[in-house]
């Protein structure tokens, strides 16, 4: 798409937007390291999956009722006698478990490459913004079947706002709106979800990718593509994203297809994991479930809450688990942003806290007395422990890091 | 106040919850019907509206989506199903009786059918019916080991014959044993309550079937398409390599 060949209306539509510059400059002349491997995928598919969610949820939006006496009902309906509602919500269930798990995997990338390290500190706030966007938006539609544990799992969140000194009674009541969880706050729990939160999602990831593409993409070995030009101003070790990564893409995304709609069409509740058997029960305010945990991506900050005997600091420690991630840029002092070149105890220090965050989710999952609470607690002081330790292994230099090569390395 | 309630709603999620425990020792028997096998739904569903439908509801299921998926007509509705004069078909499966009636009578509602399996799972509702023994302290003169002082009376006795518990030497109950048979031999009973079982399973999720049938269909047009768009990657990135 030269000058020269725009036909009259591309030059038209130029002269008044910029459409031929700004397909040039994010996609056909965007350029991307040539070896990032499969762990570049996630940050594509979690776009894919956000476009799931947003269409899914508007299909349920026509024929969910936000209403106590309703939602339940209306949930069913959609199960039920809408055509093609079952699909469109167990796409929606099953998407916003894919969303984590793409999103987790993304984040594991940064780490493993240091995708977070000057200069895309600013790139790497924004998505852990999106992170906590997102769990807000789930645990805010984990709300709307109006299941048991939709009920139970709302009164605890609600409740832990509870703990802010002087004002958190009223805060509560604020919050709610009402002494108890009511028809008021499933109306607001809704108008979140499907209105405020996913704009302020969209608005986010817009923002991450502008920030992505001023930057440019991180490469697995930690070098700089920009650093090496070549005479026409483009990177000797780049590749346009378009049409080159969005092919190599695409394979990936029929790959993640696959596997998600294997889920979706043979197992939608993942065994009670993405559906959970006691919120299959209508809520019932008079009557606790039997147990009670969150779904399987709170799990890991669940725990931290549940194995600290004092309340408010457990729910402050919570908090602080995710925060703590905004701060990753400036904690880590490491010159060298890739695991290939960093040294061994970045690599064991990472391994330990992969480890204790999947350790965490387990003992969230299982009921809080003996074990499972101990071993929270050990988790929950490693999983901090780390932020620590990285910050000391960097900053007092202890760290033996190997040479970084001048260029990419092929595969 | 406010940290009383967040103790209040965890100390609450980590009690025993209102549901009676099961018997120690109690195993859940599988009953071993697909949720493919149409037959077994249909006789399930004549056994529901034979035997439960007085009492219990199953509200989220219309009467002509049951006879679409199990392949029968109006006719089979009209004879077999559907007991109150000139209901109309798409109405759903609803019980002739008044909660406060089941309040009055068992002391507590009776509770609607319609996803009773997918919260307590197939194996939970075989066994439950399968499980059932004499026991004169209880006001209805049946225990159950699924369900401890289950407040449902034993309403296919006249099926089964009236089990009776086997205690070991600790006062446990052990087994239970059916001396002498009702109208069903032991076989017929558990193939009844499980084509029971199979209908509930059912009316849990009338979509299951046909969506892994469709399900099959949908991954092999992904995998075509994942071939394909695999092939046009090495045709992109060959040239790529050649540069």
């Amino acid at each position: 798409m030269s000058e020269q060949s725009a036909s009259g209306l591309q030059s038209w539509i130029d002269n008044r937007f910029p459409l031929t510059s700004t397909w040039r400059y994010h996609m056909s002349e965007y350029y991307v390291p040539k070896n990032i491997n499969f762990w570049y995928l996630f940050g594509s598919l979690s776009i894919l999956v956000l476009v799931i969610q947003i269409v899914t949820g508007i299909w349920l939006t026509m024929y969910y009722q936000p209403s106590v006496d309703r939602a339940f009902s209306s949930v069913e309906f959609i199960m039920r006698d809408v055509e093609w509602g079952w699909l469109m919500r167990y796409l929606h269930t099953v998407g916003a478990s894919a969303f984590f798990a793409v999103v987790y995997l993304h984040m594991f990338r940064c780490l493993l490459y240091g995708s977070y390290k000057k200069p895309r500190e600013l790139l790497w706030i924004i998505g852990v913004l999106i992170y906590l966007v997102m769990m807000t938006e789930a645990f805010m539609g984990y709300a709307l079947p109006w299941g048991q544990l939709s009920y139970w799992a709302t009164q605890v969140i609600v409740a832990l706002f509870g703990v802010v000194p002087v004002i958190g009674d009223d805060l509560v009541v604020w919050l709610q709106g009402g002494f108890l969880v009511n028809e008021a706050t499933l109306g607001r729990l809704f108008s979140l979800h499907v209105v405020g939160l996913p704009l302020l999602l969209i608005v986010l990831v817009f923002l991450h990718i502008v920030a992505l593409h001023h930057v440019g993409t991180s490469s697995p070995d930690g070098v700089e593509i920009k650093q090496n030009k070549d005479e026409n101003g483009k990177p000797r070790d780049g590749i346009p994203f378009f049409p080159y990564v969005v092919i190599k893409d695409l394979v990936g995304f029929g790959i993640f297809l696959i596997i998600f709609c294997a889920i979706v069409f043979f197992a939608p509740e993942f065994f009670g994991y993405f559906i959970e058997r006691p919120n299959l029960e209508e809520a019932n305010p008079l009557q606790t479930p039997e147990a009670i945990h969150p779904i399987w991506y709170f799990t890991a900050w669940y725990a931290m809450l549940q194995c600290i005997p004092n309340e408010a600091f457990g729910v402050l420690v919570m908090f602080a688990g995710s925060m703590i991630l905004l701060f990753l840029p400036w904690i880590d002092r490491g010159e060298v942003r890739s695991i290939r070149y960093r040294g061994l105890g970045y690599k064991i220090g990472l391994a330990v806290f992969i480890a204790s965050f999947l350790i965490l989710t387990w003992a969230g999952m299982q009921d809080p007395s003996g074990a499972p609470i101990v071993i929270a607690r050990i988790f929950t002081a490693v999983y901090f422990g780390y932020f620590v330790f990285l910050w000391a292994y960097t900053y007092f230099g202890f760290e033996q890091t190997k040479p970084v090569p001048e260029r990419v390395t092929d595969k | 106040m406010s940290k009383k309630k967040l103790g209040y709603v965890l100390g609450a999620l980590l009690a025993v919850s209102f549901v009676g425990p099961a018997f120690a020792g109690m195993s859940m028997e599988n009953p071993r019907v697909s949720h493919h096998d149409r037959d077994s739904i249909r006789k399930g569903a004549e056994h529901f509206v034979q035997y439960c439908s007085g009492c219990h509801s199953v509200q989220y299921l219309r009467y002509d989506r049951l006879a679409e998926d199990t392949g029968m007509d109006a006719e089979w509705l009209e004879e077999r199903l559907i007991l109150e004069e000139g209901l109309e078909h798409h109405k759903p499966m609803l019980s002739a009786m008044a909660a406060e009636d089941g309040v009055n009578w068992f002391g507590t509602a009776v509770p609607d059918l319609s996803m009773t399996a997918r919260v307590r799972g197939e194996d939970w509702i075989y066994t439950f019916l399968n499980a059932y023994f004499k026991d004169e302290d209880q006001p209805l003169g049946f225990d159950n080991w699924v369900q401890e002082a289950t407040a449902m009376p034993h309403v296919l006795v006249h099926l089964q014959g009236t089990p009776q518990p086997v205690f070991d030497d600790n006062g446990r109950l052990v087994d239970i044993e059916v001396p002498e048979r009702g109208e069903m031999s032991r076989r017929e009973y558990e193939r009844m309550t499980a084509e029971l079982t199979a209908f509930l399973s059912y009316a849990a999720e009338p979509i299951r079937a046909d969506r892994e049938r469709m399900g099959i269909w949908v991954l092999l047009f992904l995998m075509v398409m994942t071939a394909v768009f695999y092939l046009l990657y090495k045709e992109y990135w060959r040239e790529l390599k050649q540069k």
